[in-house]
Formats: C-alpha cells, structure tokens, sequence
C-alpha cells in the first residue's frame, strides 16, 4: 500500500489503517525526539505521542507537498524544541541551585572524559546549529531532508553544519589527536 | 572532505555513547488512544461560552428527570455531552455495575493517594497501579457499563488521567503530578468519581 493509500485510509477512519501509520514511523520520530530530548528516553516518549497525537489531528491539512516523513519530522522537532524549552524553563524555576551544581559535578566526574565533554559542547551549541548537526551527522538526514522539515534552503542547513562543526571542533581541540584531523 | 570527516566521527561516537533505545511503541501508541478517544468524547470548546449557562441548566433538569431515580446527580453535568440525554437513561446490566463499583473506589483511592506517593520517591509505584487500572477503564469502556451515561464521560475522563499517572517518571516527576493535579480540578474528576463511587455503592444491597 502506498503512503497515499495509507493516508487516505486513516482519514476515512480506518482503525488498523492508524496503527500501520504509526508503525511505519515511529522508530524515526522518536529517535529524533530522543536526540533532541538531550537522551532522556521518558521525555522523548512523551514527545512522540504528542508527535503522533497531533498529526493524526491534523493529517486532513496534509497536501502532500512533502513526504510524510519530512512532514512528521518538522512536527517533532517543533514538539521537541517546544517541550524542551518548557523542561528548561521548569528545571530551573523548581530545582534548588546547589543540588543542580551538585548533580551535575558528579555526573561529569563520573563519566569518561571525552564523552561528556561531546555531550556539553553539543549542549552548547545554538539551537540552530545543534538541530542541523543532531540531524545530519547523528540522524543521517540528508541536507534536502533537513531543509524541508526545518523549513530552510538545503545552502543554510550547510552552512549551519559547518558552524556547528567549526565550533565543536574548537570545544573538543584537546581530543584532536583522538581522530584523524 | 576533512569536515566530514570530523562530522562523522562525531556522528559516531554520539551515536555510540548514546544509543536510542528501542520506541516503547506500544505504550506510546496507547497514550496517543487514550488522548485522541478523550478529545473525541469531549464537544468542542469554541461554542461553549455562548451556550454553557443554558445548557447547563437543562442539563441539570434533563437530566435530573432521567436518573434522578438512581440518586447519583447533586452537581450538574460537566459535560455537554450529557445534554443529548432524550429518554429515560439506560442501565448496564448488574454485573457491570458491580464490577464499576469496585473499580471506581479503587480508582478513587489512586486518585488520592498518587500525589504525595508520586511526590515521596514513589513514583514507578504509583505508574504501575495507574496502568493496572487504566486497563480495567479500558475494558468497562468497550463494556455494557459505558451505556451509563454518566459513566460514559466519568470513564473517559479517567482514561486519561490514568494514562498520565502511568507514564509518570520515577526521576523529577513534580512537573507532571502538577499538572495531573490540575487536569482533574479542572474536569471535577475526583468530585465526580466520589459521587459516582458513593452512588454505585448501593448496587450490592438495592438489587
């Protein structure tokens, strides 16, 4: 069946239609929640079944422009961002100070060098740029894909990578010697 | 390309120190049931304002006329669903009302209890009752209970604020218990499930 047929099938209202839908991307939608949720898997969980939740609201506003992939995958991203903003923002209002610095000293120390210093400057990176590079080096996303979900010509979304890149490069400039440069 | 060389080095060590774990891709696929057959139960808002006074009022009387008998109605009806009401309201058989009794107390003990529980370290706890009663929710709404109409929009209101409960996190879940909190003050639902608890109470002994 093709992804039209799918598609028409659920808006008809079609039960076990909805489940193939869901079952065909799932996976990809919540591994890009996941990244995107700085890998906390609860978060990503949540963000995929508002993912889902809202495209079967709106899948009648689908004109089949894009792919449907590209269409849930810009839906995800705007949930992610969104729910992440609203996690930071929460985290910060409602955690005591001391007990982050706390949490947060000893969960540097207790991981190996290199990983959490590539988990803090990823964190580091603007928005923009981490998007671009979570995709693209991470997700395998190709530059078309990327501008078609986050709405940007495919020259911005390398532009942005190279940013990205550039300034990673920089952070982890003590780990040059770990890969081949 | 010596950049992408580096981008792929990267890629893989992300990839490596950080594997995705497998979707949980039904449990996510029933949380995405639960919210979608809430909202479908539920009208939509943008006519409310004009109407809810009016309606609420014959609601109260519809209503009030139509299971006044069973003696569950001392708040009016939440939800305008309840305004199609035409004719005298429908009665699941006993041993649905037996087995909704029983499942509403539990319930209603949940709903008081999950707060401080989830609150003192007890969430994962609190998660796996939720999902235990979530589906008892979901099989006494595909059951001849839901024909009781104001049990109908009780279940699925419940349906709801159990899925919630049963996706809490054990880590820093304070953020969510709020917001469940605030879900069930806004639909009445603890107010609402007591009395429908208190009511059902009587089926052992009326019958």
């Amino acid at each position: 069946m093709t992804e039209r047929q799918l598609i028409d099938r659920v808006l008809g209202g079609d039960r076990v239609a909805e489940r193939e839908f869901y079952d065909r991307h799932v996976d990809r939608v919540y591994r890009l929640a996941y990244r995107l949720a700085d890998s906390d898997p609860d978060l990503a969980r949540d963000f995929t079944q508002d993912v889902f939740i809202r495209a079967f609201d709106r899948l009648s506003d689908f004109r089949g422009e894009a792919r449907i992939s590209t269409w849930l995958h810009s839906i995800t991203v705007s949930v992610a961002l969104n729910g992440m903003r609203k996690v930071r923002r929460w985290r910060m209002r409602e955690a005591e100070l001391t007990e982050v610095t706390a949490r947060g000293a000893a969960v540097t120390q207790s991981e190996p060098g290199m990983r959490s210093r590539l988990r803090a400057a990823i964190r580091k990176l603007p928005e923009k740029y981490r998007l671009v590079f979570v995709m693209y080096d991470v997700e395998g996303y190709t530059h078309e894909e990327i501008g078609a979900t986050l709405g940007m010509p495919t020259g911005t979304s390398k532009a942005r990578l190279s940013r990205a890149r550039a300034r990673l490069r920089a952070e982890l400039a003590e780990y040059a010697g770990e890969w081949a440069s | 390309m010596k950049e992408d060389r580096f981008g792929r080095q990267l890629g893989e060590m992300v990839r490596e120190f950080d594997p995705v774990p497998e979707a949980p891709a039904d449990e996510i696929w029933s949380g995405v049931v639960a919210a979608r057959r809430h909202r479908r139960r539920k009208p939509a808002r943008w006519w409310r304002p004009t109407l809810t006074w009016g309606v609420g009022m014959a609601a109260t009387l519809v209503i009030g006329i139509a299971i006044g008998r069973t003696g569950m109605l001392t708040l009016p009806a939440p939800e305008v669903d309840t305004v199609l009401v035409d004719g005298p309201a429908p009665e699941p058989p006993r041993e649905f009302r037996l087995a909704a009794a029983d499942y509403l107390v539990r319930t209603e003990m949940l709903l008081a209890a999950f707060p401080s529980g989830a609150r003192q370290g007890r969430a994962a706890e609190v998660a796996a009752w939720a999902r235990q009663l979530l589906l008892d929710t979901r099989l006494l709404l595909d059951s001849p209970a839901a024909i009781d109409r104001d049990l109908s929009p009780l279940l699925s209101d419940l349906e709801l604020v159990l899925a919630q409960i049963a996706s809490l996190r054990a880590r820093d879940p304070a953020g969510e218990i709020e917001m469940i909190e605030d879900g069930i003050e806004q639909n009445r639902v603890l107010a609402r499930l007591r009395l429908a608890a208190n009511a059902a109470g009587g089926v052992n002994g009326d019958d």
